[in-house]
């Protein structure tokens, strides 16, 4: 039983949509919620053979094929992918192989990039996966970057993560703009789903968030028995919040995962953290429209923002107890 | 309760016994104590919760400062007198201290908190004392002691462990209390010790080595 999800995930410009951080894509049959994944030992992927203004069929294939390496290279996760060739098929095309290309999406004008599957939503084993580059707007392959044009490494490795079977980060902060957008003031994941910007290159490099939502979906080698969980539940006056967006922060190490009340009764789950102490943030999804992480709806917006006052502790190999964050309504 | 049932059976067997005032316990006899301890504490480092923004400056989402508390602990030493001037030592210290962890300044207002979680520890250590007996005042004897150990800290839950080691250096008096020229139990004494300990490893969040002021008050027995 095969089913495209079309325009999945997309990553923004300047204004508009927003994602979440580390959050697997997931197949719904029922109650049950099954994660996006590839079952290909090396999955294999296609790019247009058409570049754009600025950057030529060849350069996107190359900035492509460097944000596959930088997933790749992740050491504790087991995901491998491999160049076949050029195609002349247009992305989103549904013929069974998964296409890299340029297309002009004038309607998009926020949208920098998406990301489309077809999935066995009994499995949820990924078939094909297509990922467009908005050509209305300007793209660069510099190595350092071009201030008046986007990266298309930094887009690309974003996609990418959604191309694996990755959801949105929230991990960032975003403000209102005049017109209505919004504009990022900082984010700490690669998955985060609005752009930091033209000419910035950044998000060519994985964060730890993203490396624990990849290496949780694919875990490679000992990482389930060198890194912790915390598990929770976020409730306000006794009942369960859904939608909370948590993260933990280790004091030690710098790093910040996060995770979502998503489970019944506003449970959350999140793995890969380094064993330790951690604290522990809950926020309303405010910073981007809840739409880029979650399709359904009852997403709850209407607490604080809080800090719990306990350490929780991610032990090796293992999962925190159970524990309650109390919010309050705003 | 364990140690003040001890404590007591051994002051009435001593009391039993022809006890005659004496300033030294025999050498090479074992001098075992128990007692409470209180271990200070120490700043653990501070780290922001950063993320990336369009430029090279990092936007702080909110900042943290840890630092472990002080607290009252089970202190126990074995002692041996090898000379009249030197001997040697070693001591465990068990507490379970906080580590307090203040998250202030964030970015959407959440107000601050203190987060805490409570821990294990366990200080293992042993060194050499050298008694100052030409500085004695009455029947209290002052010494000096030096060594390093084991450091051993139990997150809250105990599902997580850390390890480290030690140094110290320190003083205190000793006091012969009772002595008995022969049998299993030899005599009895009190002692004081203060400490500076510098851990290095453990529960941290800098990676630096923390001094640590530590005061204990035990009796020992000897035998």
């Amino acid at each position: 039983m095969r089913r495209a999800l079309t325009l999945l995930v997309m990553i923004v410009s300047l204004t508009a949509q927003p994602a979440e951080a580390y959050l697997h894509l997931t197949s719904s049959t029922g109650s049950t919620q099954t994660p996006l994944k590839w079952n290909q030992t090396r999955v294999r992927w296609f790019a247009t053979d058409r570049g754009v203004a600025g950057v030529t069929a060849g350069q996107f294939q190359t900035a492509v094929a460097a944000g596959f390496a930088t997933w790749e290279a992740v050491p504790t996760a087991s995901v491998a992918f491999q160049f076949v060739g050029f195609t002349s098929a247009a992305p989103f095309d549904d013929d069974g192989i998964s296409t890299f290309g340029f297309d002009a999406q004038p309607d998009l004008d926020r949208v920098l990039g998406a990301t489309s599957f077809v999935v066995d939503r009994l499995t949820g084993e990924i078939v094909e996966s297509d990922v467009f580059f908005n050509s209305i707007f300007t793209w660069s392959t510099a190595a350092a970057g071009d201030a008046s044009r986007f990266d298309l490494q930094s887009v690309a490795t974003h996609e990418i993560g959604h191309f694996v079977g990755l959801g949105h980060s929230a991990i960032g902060e975003t403000e209102i703009r005049p017109d209505g957008g919004r504009r990022v003031l900082a984010s700490g994941a690669v998955m985060f789903p609005i752009s930091l910007g033209r000419g910035v290159t950044a998000d060519r490099t994985l964060q730890p968030d993203d490396i624990a939502g990849v290496s949780d979906l694919y875990p490679n080698g000992d990482f389930e028995d060198t890194t912790g969980a915390i598990s929770g539940r976020v409730v306000r006056n006794g009942t369960g919040v859904i939608g909370a967006h948590v993260t933990a922060f280790n004091p030690k190490t710098g790093v910040t995962i996060g995770g979502f009340s998503i489970g019944e009764g506003g449970t959350f789950q999140i793995a890969g953290l380094t064993p330790g102490a951690h604290v522990i943030r809950v926020e309303p999804l405010d910073d981007a429209d809840i739409d880029s992480f979650f399709s359904p709806s009852g997403i709850d917006l209407d607490f604080q923002v809080t800090l719990f006052p306990r350490l929780i502790v991610a032990p090796e190999g293992g999962a925190s107890d159970r524990f309650d964050v109390s919010v309050r309504p705003k | 309760m364990i140690v003040r049932t001890s404590l007591i059976t051994v002051l009435v067997v001593l009391a039993a016994s022809t006890a005659r005032a004496q300033t030294d316990p025999p050498l090479h006899h074992l001098q075992l104590g128990a007692g409470v301890g209180f271990f200070g504490g120490a700043a653990l480092g501070d780290a922001d919760a950063n993320l990336r923004t369009s430029s090279s400056d990092p936007y702080r989402l909110f900042a943290t400062s840890s630092r472990q508390a002080g607290t009252v602990g089970l202190d126990l030493n074995l002692a041996v007198d090898l000379t009249r001037r030197f001997g040697l030592e070693a001591h465990t210290l068990f507490a379970r201290p906080d580590v307090q962890t203040s998250v202030t300044g964030d970015a959407e207002g959440a107000p601050p908190v203190d987060a805490v979680e409570r821990l294990d520890q366990y200080l293992i250590d042993g060194g050499i004392v050298i008694r100052l007996r030409e500085l004695r005042m009455k029947s209290w004897e002052p010494f000096a002691s030096a060594g390093a150990g084991y450091l051993r800290q139990l997150h809250e839950g105990l599902t997580l462990s850390e390890h480290g080691h030690l140094f110290y250096f320190g003083g205190g008096v000793r006091r012969v209390l009772l002595l008995r020229p022969k049998g299993f139990l030899r005599g009895l004494g009190a002692r004081g010790d203060v400490r500076l300990t510098i851990l290095s490893g453990g529960i941290t969040v800098e990676d630096k080595r923390r001094q640590h002021l530590s005061a204990s008050a035990s009796l020992f027995v000897v035998f």
